[in-house]
């Protein structure tokens, strides 16, 4: 049975960078995904980038999968899913189930760095907004995902640039009626870095961006914004539908309240921020883990100011998975579980290889 | 210090180098705390250094966390105790950095207490100095009418101490934050618990006026549906900045509210009659912060917070190898955000120092001697503090030399030489590599 020192569950940029962490003090590290690849959802991010860069993490992602894959205390396992987890603090014992091969593997580890992550918000589950049914509504990640393979901006339906664009802010965030009471945090600055490459691209773009609250916090972020209020239309209203017509033109209903009535716009492109949910296993890993899948499925933290500590002695929390996080977030909350890990297996045993600068 | 070298390439050595295994945290407040305990629990000893008489820092002065049920104060004490019962932290109250000298793996510093000097000896620096909410405020209304959020914080502490003081809360109360700076989130945040606090505490009426409703933490969009259904009435400005008269019985606050505008030509001009005004002051880096910028030769943002090196890559690290930041010294104001910043930096201390030696490449860039007229371009220009002047026996500087392990070998100062004196020897670097692949 092979033998580590950690076991991250989740081979995203919370996963990757908490291993790197851990493996900077030369312990072994087993990373286990379930996907055929690591790199989780910050992999098919584009970079936002126009005349200057824009700080959006895109491009870190794939510094930190190069450093993994090279790093000789790492062993990643993919297709690989976490199935059972006994033992304690020191001593667990993790089977996993390998979907390549069909076949149980065990692996012995002292602790564990949960960084399961999230998924995005299925915009089907807010069906007045279109997604899925009229061709050119998107969602924030289709765009990146289209910006990153093709480099450009472009209607789904006849692949021409748009000459509207519309952003919908908050889908699946601050929603008390689907349960998603929070703010995902990411959704207002990958929105805006989006639009104003999109403007770079096509100059003569004419955008509106549908908000509750622009949420600013981050350095920079605020002249940012500032910027972007000079070049697009900021309206502080979340559509209640938006219909296709015939020509493909989409037509956005909203409260408009300066005129205190309900007012039709339309555009060629409907882009909607979808925000952050926990992921579809989450409640089993923690059924798997004995952790507190927490009351909106994000894990809990029995300590409020300690978010990485789980109730389990030798499992800690790393990333989204937690609750809703940037690229910068959820790096700093998991360098935070690697010092966890790290602090509790050095007290078990000093590696003695020597760094080299 | 070197009893063991090997050739990596053309005239790049390994050397075994000591470096020295007590670290020293500047600043006593929640990061800096955390870091010392962390670092304890990483086997090192840790000096803190903190200027005020007693460690806890400006958490002290708030009267609540939002998004945290526990008290501020049970965060800080439970921390302070620890550390005061930690034999592994050596704690320096009412005192100050006043010089620092050497490079990672061995910094010499002086420390000013109490009219004394105390020479100290380190492998690694974290700066957790904080940030502090200036008094000064935009010059509207009467002075006993207007305060500052962090005045607001000090009465809302007397109120929690006891019931007069509860009468004595000002019966329309109107809070104002505005869009500008990392800090408006953090106002934003606090206008809204500190107007909740204030309804649960008397019967005052509270008004928030804001650009933005920051929900972007944990708890936050908690407390901003708790607010609103305690009937703190929130309005979101605009396009105009609100407009404050003073009136015979108090102030006047005009806000435009776009949501509050109707059919018929009303645009949504909303006047408040208030007898307390709060504003937001700006919250900077304290003196003692900027004047540790200077002493370090660390870098700072065109706000003037402590720059990181990079924020994904590096983000508690300096431009300087073996410094490191944790907490409000970067413009943080989240408690979650630098609690774990605070881990992240002794994580990084941990994998600097956890050897009590390195193994440092030597010779990657070189000077030479005999071209260089000590014109000190690479001194100033080097973003690492790599480099040092050699002196002679009677005091003349002779030439520049580079500080391996302080060097980053990012080339700067090769590019950057008048004399064509400083080379970088790694192998496809040299000028004639270059030349050849040019």
């Amino acid at each position: 049975m092979p033998e580590s020192d950690l076991v991250v569950i989740g081979g995203g940029i919370a996963g990757v960078t908490a291993a790197l962490g851990a493996a900077e003090s030369a312990y072994s590290v087993y990373i286990v995904e379930k996907n055929a690849d690591i790199g989780g959802h910050g992999a098919r991010l584009c970079c936002k980038a126009t005349d200057a860069c824009r700080q959006c993490g895109a491009c870190v992602v794939a510094d930190k999968l190069d450093q993994v894959r090279s790093n000789p205390h790492i062993s990643i396992l993919t297709n690989t899913e976490v199935e059972q987890v006994s033992g304690s603090a020191g001593d667990f014992h993790v089977s996993l189930l390998c979907r390549d091969i069909n076949e149980k593997t065990f692996l012995d580890t002292a602790a564990v760095i949960v960084a399961s992550g999230f998924e995005p918000f299925d915009a089907r589950h807010k069906p007045q907004l279109g997604y899925r049914t009229s061709a050119n509504v998107v969602t924030g990640l289709d765009l990146e995902e289209q910006i990153r393979l093709t480099g450009s901006v472009a209607r789904p339906s006849d692949g021409r640039p748009p000459s509207r664009i519309a952003f919908i802010q908050c889908v699946g965030s601050r929603d008390a009626h689907i349960g998603n009471d929070y703010c995902s945090r990411v959704c207002c600055k990958y929105a805006l870095r989006m639009a104003g490459l999109a403007q770079s691209l096509l100059p003569e773009l004419d955008v509106a961006v549908f908000y509750m609250d622009i949420q600013i916090a981050g350095k920079g972020f605020h002249e940012f914004y500032q910027t972007c209020r000079e070049t697009m239309r900021f309206v502080r209203s979340i559509p209640v539908s938006v219909r296709e017509s015939d020509s493909e033109a989409l037509e956005v209903q909203y409260e408009d309240s300066a005129k205190g009535r309900l007012v039709r716009e339309t555009f060629d492109m409907v882009v909607l921020s979808v925000g952050m949910v926990p992921a579809r296993d989450a409640t089993d890993l923690a059924t798997i883990l004995g952790i507190d899948a927490g009351s909106c499925g994000f894990f809990a933290n029995p300590e409020p100011t300690d978010t990485n500590r789980t109730a389990v002695e030798g499992i800690w929390l790393a990333g989204a998975c937690q609750g809703p996080k940037d690229i910068e977030g959820s790096i700093a909350h998991a360098r935070a579980a690697a010092m966890d890990a790290v602090s509790f297996l050095s007290s078990r045993r000093n590696i003695l290889s020597e760094p080299l600068l | 210090m070197n009893h063991y070298s090997k050739t990596v390439n053309s005239g790049v050595r390994l050397e075994r180098i000591s470096v020295n295994k007590r670290v020293l945290v500047v600043g006593g407040g929640m990061a800096g705390l955390e870091t010392a305990l962390k670092l304890t629990r990483l086997g090192y000893e840790v000096t803190l250094l903190e200027t005020a008489e007693s460690p806890g820092g400006s958490i002290l002065s708030l009267s609540s966390l939002y998004g945290l049920s526990g008290e501020s104060d049970l965060l800080v004490q439970s921390r302070i105790e620890a550390i005061k019962q930690n034999p592994a932290v050596r704690v320096l109250t009412g005192a100050r950095l006043v010089g620092v000298t050497g490079t990672v793996g061995d910094f010499r510093v002086e420390i000013e207490q109490a009219g004394q000097t105390i020479e100290n000896r380190c492998g690694a620096i974290v700066v957790a100095t904080g940030l502090e909410f200036g008094e000064e405020l935009p010059g509207t209304g009467s002075p006993e009418k207007t305060i500052s959020h962090k005045e607001l914080e000090r009465r809302l502490v007397d109120l929690q101490q006891s019931e007069t003081n509860r009468s004595r809360m000002p019966s329309n109360i109107c809070l104002i934050v505005e869009d500008e700076g990392v800090d408006s989130a953090m106002f934003s945040a606090s206008a809204l618990k500190n107007a909740l606090a204030i309804k649960r505490l008397s019967k005052s009426s509270v008004f928030v006026c804001c650009d933005n409703v920051n929900v972007a933490g944990s708890g936050l969009e908690e407390l901003y549906r708790e607010a609103r259904s305690e009937g703190v009435v929130i309005f979101r400005l605009e396009d105009m900045r609100p407009q404050v008269r003073e009136t015979r019985t108090g102030l006047a606050v005009t806000v435009k509210d776009s949501s509050a505008a109707a059919p018929g030509g009303w645009q949504g001009l909303i006047e408040i009659e208030c007898d307390l005004l709060v504003l937001p002051e700006r919250a900077t880096v304290p003196a003692d912060g900027v004047s540790l910028q200077h002493l370090l030769n660390v870098s700072c943002d065109s706000d003037g917070w402590f720059q990181e090196n990079n924020v994904w890559a590096k983000p508690v690290e300096s431009n300087r190898r073996g410094i490191f930041f944790a907490g409000g010294c970067r413009g943080n104001f989240d408690v979650e955000d630098i609690l774990a910043e605070a881990k992240g930096a002794a994580l990084e201390v941990h994998n600097l120092l956890r050897h009590g030696k390195r193994l440092v490449p030597v010779g990657r860039v070189a000077v030479d001697a005999s071209k260089c007229a000590v014109c000190l371009t690479c001194l100033r220009s080097c973003p690492h503090d790599a480099i040092e002047i050699l002196v002679d026996d009677k005091g003349h500087n002779k030439a520049a030399r580079i500080i391996d392990i302080a060097c980053e070998a990012c080339g700067i100062c090769v590019a950057q030489c008048p004399a064509n004196a400083i080379q970088m020897l790694a192998d496809q670097f040299r000028d004639q590599d270059v030349a050849v692949s040019v």
